[in-house]
């Protein structure tokens, strides 16, 4: 069970991630062709600089081609991506076989630069039916063909997720390619915040199922995920992406768009491990104000003094919860139980804060968006399999 | 020509003796005859004048491609190539090896099986189903009309002729083929047949041949019986055969699994179950 950090474009991007797995907090890195440009350019390293100083901290790299994130209308942000010229001839899309096969044949080649697993691309989903499901079954399934065991890639939007009886036969062709990993993301229409958005609870009820079902033959990773669907670990998944910026955390079609408005930094936020949640830092002061013992018990550590250390300590919460949860091996059911004691003890320690402070700092949406949504997500998935 | 001039054609093209018929329902006729001295089966595929022509001749030459591609005691032989019959073509044919013993189907009043005979009958269908799995092919209408017992006792499947090559998808378009009461889930129309529905074809045969009912029946309303294949699980076979044993029972329930990833996703990794159980138990 492991936390892998997602890339970013923050020049010390490297530094940190190297840090991190140097000190036990990540398992390794996932490389993005948008933020890490193949070749160095000034304050950029290179990805294969980025790639072997992390192997050679004995952590894990993964290069994402980001086909999916590449084909969204908008993404036109490819100063970083175009270095790494992963289309062919044929042209840019995953829908003819001669496309899937040069941009298959380019990322494959690239993740050999990097010594990295085989990952092949993909295309966001909305439906597992029609087209663009067709499309990228068969760009798996010519991956597939080209190296056996590469690794694959799905990913989707919420109405994918949320297709119940579609979604399961689709994964059942997925599953059927028997790929040693698949790399799983939800695709966001937009992120506002900082804040998880598991509302709608079928669908990630759904992502829990799909994860339970190819995790019964392959490692699952699940990207962009942190805080927020760590109740895939509880499903089967072995590793979630995560990090320190809302880009990193989140899949955010905007952080692949010129015209986002700079990276958004969760400068002024403090990781509350026992909550599983990140606040603002004057929520977090509030807090200690309050009994600083039990505000060090919630957090789970002393205040980060800076961002340097709130990195640190937000890794370590989020990889001391993956832990917890993995330590039942392969029992789901004990897995499940072991991050539903989790949801259950924080959300009492969100009503008794609720009580001690002001509302504007922990608020009731707070409490929905950080526990009792991601718990009522796992609940549906969980009741399904009998393992509630 | 008629269908007697078809016949005579078929013999002379064939070089079997007289015919002599076992089921003459629709477009496909099905003979008992002689090759050489040796009893064999005499199919016959009437091709219609019609648009369909082509994809009738195709499905024939298909199912006729696979079966002598495949080796398994546990699958029907083909003795001879497709052959056309006439210019159009009005018909095609094919010689098969004659099977002695009954179609499960004719057995079904013999149900339920103790376990022992429902385990061989899981075995072989799943040996037979493997090598179809093999080639990437899947049968797509196991039923009891298309498992056979041998005299001896072995199973074996025949009649894969809704087979699909996986790589020759497009021939079969969204015509769904399958039995009422022994389709999966993923032959609801709209839906794509994997091999891991055939893996749920034999968990039908199997529950069947241990409790006497089918695990979902069919109403005689397709649109119910599609919505319940889809979105509900089949009842543990221990709920209706309590003396189940562990491994068998375990064995079914996993083939009967609504969702395709959750079952064997072929009959090759049901055979490697089979012959090297998992030991100790987890729920993963």
């Amino acid at each position: 069970m492991s936390v892998l950090i997602q890339d970013g474009r923050r020049i010390g991007h490297l530094k940190w991630s190297r840090e991190a797995v140097a000190d036990g907090l990540a398992s390794g890195v996932v490389i993005s062709p948008f933020h890490t440009p193949r070749v160095q350019v000034p304050r950029n390293p290179s990805g294969s600089t980025f790639a072997s100083e992390i192997i050679d901290l004995g952590g894990q790299v993964i290069f994402d081609p980001s086909t999916d994130a590449r084909l969204l209308p908008g993404s036109d942000d490819l100063v970083h991506y175009d270095t790494w010229q992963l289309w062919g001839s044929s042209g840019v899309g995953l829908d003819t076989d001669d496309r899937r096969l040069e941009h298959i044949e380019r990322v494959f080649a690239r993740e050999d630069e990097l010594a990295a697993p085989k990952l092949a691309p993909t295309l966001v989903l909305d439906s597992p039916l029609g087209t663009r499901a067709a499309h990228a079954l068969r760009t798996s399934q010519l991956a597939m063909g080209m190296r056996s065991n590469s690794w694959q890639s799905l990913v989707g939007r919420r109405s994918f997720w949320r297709t119940g009886a579609d979604l399961d036969a689709y994964v059942g062709q997925l599953a059927g390619l028997r790929a040693p990993c698949w790399v799983i993301t939800v695709a966001n229409d937009v992120v506002l915040d900082n804040v998880p958005d598991l509302g709608d609870a079928q669908a990630f009820a759904g992502l829990f199922r799909t994860v339970h079902s190819l995790s019964r033959r392959s490692r699952v990773i699940v990207t962009h995920s942190d805080y927020a669907y760590v109740g895939a670990i509880a499903a089967g998944a072995t590793d979630i992406g995560a990090g320190w910026d809302r880009a990193m955390r989140y899949f955010d079609p905007r952080s692949f768009q010129v015209t986002t408005a700079g990276i958004q930094i969760p400068a002024s936020y403090v990781t509350q491990g026992q909550l599983g949640a990140v606040l603002r830092r004057d929520t977090g002061d509030a807090i200690v104000r309050l009994d600083a013992a039990r505000a060090r018990g919630i957090r789970g550590g002393p205040v980060p003094a800076d961002d340097m250390a709130e990195r640190a300590h937000h890794l370590a919460r989020l990889t001391e919860l993956v832990e917890r949860i993995g330590r039942h091996g392969r029992s789901r059911r004990g897995r499940v139980g072991e991050l539903r004691s989790f949801y259950e003890a924080a959300d009492v320690e969100f009503a008794a804060l609720q009580r001690d402070l002001p509302r504007r700092l922990v608020s009731d949406e707070l409490r929905r968006r950080w526990i009792q949504e991601p718990l009522e997500a796992l609940k549906i998935y969980a009741t399904a399999e009998g393992l509630w | 020509m008629d269908t007697a001039q078809i016949l005579d054609e078929v013999r002379a093209a064939l070089g079997v003796s007289d015919l002599a018929g076992i089921a003459t329902g629709g477009q496909k006729l099905v003979f008992r005859s002689e090759l050489e001295g040796v009893p064999v089966v005499v199919k016959v595929v009437l091709v219609p004048d019609t648009a369909h022509a082509v994809e009738v001749v195709e499905r024939a030459r298909r199912e006729v491609e696979l079966l002598a591609t495949v080796d398994s005691p546990h699958v029907v032989k083909v003795l001879s190539e497709a052959v056309e019959i006439g210019d159009r073509p009005e018909a095609i044919c094919w010689v098969e090896e004659m099977l002695d013993g009954e179609d499960l189907r004719d057995l079904i009043s013999t149900f339920p099986w103790i376990p022992d005979q429902v385990e061989k009958l899981v075995r072989d269908v799943a040996a037979g189903l493997a090598a179809c799995h093999e080639l990437d092919v899947v049968h797509r209408d196991l039923s009891p009309g298309n498992v056979r017992r041998r005299a001896a006792g072995d199973f074996v499947v025949m009649d894969p002729g809704f087979a699909r090559h996986l790589s020759k998808a497009a021939i079969t378009g969204v015509y769904q083929p399958g039995t009422r009461n022994y389709i999966s889930p993923e032959h609801v129309p709209g839906g794509s047949p994997l091999p891991a529905s055939d893996v749920f074809g034999l968990g039908i045969l199997a529950y069947q041949a241990l409790t006497g009912a089918v695990p979902i029946p069919f109403n005689g309303d397709d649109g119910d019986y599609f919505d319940r294949l889809r979105n509900s699980q089949a009842a543990p076979i221990r709920t209706a055969r309590p003396d189940a044993p562990e491994q068998l029972a375990a064995i079914i329930d996993t083939c009967l699994q609504r969702q395709p990833a959750r079952r064997y996703l072929d009959a090759g990794e049901l055979l490697r179950y089979i012959e090297e159980p998992p030991s100790g138990g987890d729920d993963w």
